[in-house]
């Protein structure tokens, strides 16, 4: 297991390799690994660990996401279930746990399942305030819910209240309560709302829909983050399961053994992954074995420019 | 607050349909065996119903306002609104819905004696459990009358159906069938067919307690 150090200090020597990796723009991959259809050795490397600009701390590129799957209410069976899917997480490296007060009992989950693991020390902490006014109340609650004191991001959620909520999180950042703060937004919501704000705030994360599909965010957003160095959160790289559904008994393309994809999953991922700008990616399961199969889907080679244009054109072709 | 206007109804849908089904398995456990008790107090109401006894309409109101009353508390309070936030706003309804059959139940009648669509409604209703079997699930997450929402609400309808003054029954199907609704929303977008069966309840309820009828 990579410890907190190592992962969110920025030590390891892969991981300096990685920041790097991890500024270059798309465009700037060179004609050999564009040829090839993968990228360098360096650059796969780049796809486990990856670096936040603002404050250098390296992030393992796979987080949680707990939109849905950890929202279970007082059930025991599936609480003790997603303890399962936090253990695993935490087992193959641990990272970034997202959240949100509009998850129903995903927060209430996550501080079960972290006092019952023992509060790892590779966990990223990231949650959201989700309302108009009233942020540092909600902020309370959040932090009794996962029974902490502080968060390492904490992100205005769909923008709700965001100059003022925005305010109040800077200056708990000022105070060491908040290590990061960023915004949100999900299934294309108000773009320009979104760059308005990216550009007028010294935000340290966007969080923002990316997959296959749902490419958008790459004509405007994700290059802009690169050039003002905020670190990227894809949320619903599988469109909530819909692509998981889409691609379910489809043959994978010959390629995929190259890039050691065993499941349309794992391409999708590593698609999302090679973009540069991208920092982490949170998909959310109940599975444990699938959050392992994601953490793999990090490390291999990743595909170049072809390779994620072939990934697009035949997820959209199903 | 114009963020609202972004969100689509799978926005809101917060939970797995597995999470919800076993919100009835966890609610079943706690209540047994309350369910064959419920069912076998409405399923004599009815008997009393079919049999034309006076006092079974307003018998059976008085016995749907502590079924709503169960439901609000022991399913919507206990079990619901952790996964669902938006049902704190819902479960003041449902104690309305039983001061309602309180207030104006003891004044419903029953004129109509042909077996018809509100018979149909309440057997739907007290065989729901059957529905969700139909649909594959495993009898422990049966949706029973007097602690589920949904066939307390169909169930409701259709004694509405039977009874009379038809003010009295269109003022207490407000509730019930935006339940309904609510509901059949719910399960249609977490793609579950039984979300159909909901909206042809309201379609019969309409039916029955909405249109013209005729005492026999």
């Amino acid at each position: 297991m990579i410890d907190r150090r190592s992962v969110l200090k920025g030590g390891a020597a892969g991981a300096l390799t990685a920041g790097a990796a991890g500024a270059l723009p798309v465009q700037a991959l060179s004609p050999e690994a564009s040829s090839l259809g993968l990228t360098s050795a360096g650059q796969a490397a780049a796809a486990d660990l990856r670096r936040i600009p603002s404050t250098g701390l390296m992030l393992p590129a796979v987080g949680l996401g707990s939109w849905i799957t950890f929202n279970v209410g007082n059930d025991p069976v599936l609480l003790d279930r997603s303890i399962d899917v936090m253990r695993a997480f935490f087992e193959e490296g641990g990272g970034m746990i997202d959240s949100s007060p509009m998850y129903g009992s995903a927060q209430q989950t996550i501080g079960h399942g972290l006092a019952e693991l023992g509060s790892p020390e590779t966990l990223f902490s990231a949650d959201k305030i989700w309302t108009e006014s009233g942020g540092a109340q909600q902020f309370g609650d959040t932090r009794a819910a996962w029974r902490t004191d502080r968060f390492d991001l904490m992100q205005v959620h769909n923008l709700v209240g965001v100059e003022e909520n925005l305010e109040m999180l800077f200056a708990r950042k000022a105070v060491g309560e908040i290590g990061h703060v960023g915004i949100t937004t999900s299934h294309g919501r108000r773009h320009r709302d979104f760059e308005d704000v990216m550009r007028r705030h010294p935000l340290d994360f966007v969080q923002l829909t990316y997959n296959v599909l749902d490419r958008d965010v790459e004509d405007r957003l994700l290059p802009l983050a690169a050039e003002k160095g905020i670190a990227v959160i894809v949320n619903r790289p599988f469109r909530r399961g819909a692509l998981i559904r889409r691609t379910q008994g489809a043959p994978l393309p010959g390629f995929a053994a190259e890039l050691g994809a065993v499941t349309w999953a794992d391409l999708m991922l590593k698609f999302i992954l090679s973009n540069p700008a991208v920092t982490v990616v949170i998909p959310a399961t109940t599975r444990p074995d699938h959050v392992r199969q994601n953490k793999v889907a990090a490390r291999g080679a990743m595909p170049g420019p072809r390779m994620r244009a072939e990934i697009a054109r035949l997820v959209a072709q199903l | 607050m114009s963020e609202w206007l972004d969100y689509a109804a799978e926005d809101f849908l917060l939970f797995s349909p597995e999470a919800y089904w076993r919100l009835f398995e966890l609610m079943n456990g706690a209540a047994w065996p309350a369910q064959p008790l419920v069912l076998a107090a409405f399923a004599a109401l009815t008997i009393a119903a079919l049999l034309r006894r006076p006092w079974a309409v307003w018998a059976a109101a008085v016995g749907l306002a502590l079924a709503w009353a169960a439901t609000a508390y022991l399913f919507l309070q206990i079990r619901y609104q952790p996964i669902n936030w938006a049902i704190a706003g819902v479960i003041p309804a449902f104690w309305v819905q039983a001061g309602l059959l309180v207030l104006l139940g003891p004044g419903l009648d029953h004129p109509h004696r042909r077996v018809g669509l509100p018979h149909f409604l309440i057997i739907l209703a007290l065989t729901y459990p059957l529905v969700g079997m139909v649909a594959g699930r495993p009898i422990v997450q049966a949706e029973v009358v007097g602690l589920s929402p949904d066939p307390t609400a169909i169930l409701t309808l259709g004694f509405l159906g039977l009874s009379a003054p038809a003010w009295r029954a269109r003022i207490l199907m407000i509730i019930p069938m935006g339940w309904l609704l609510i509901s059949a929303a719910t399960l249609l977008t977490m793609g579950q067919p039984t979300g159909w069966v909901l909206l042809l309840s309201v379609a019969l309820g309409v039916t029955v307690i909405c249109l013209p009828r005729r005492s026999s």
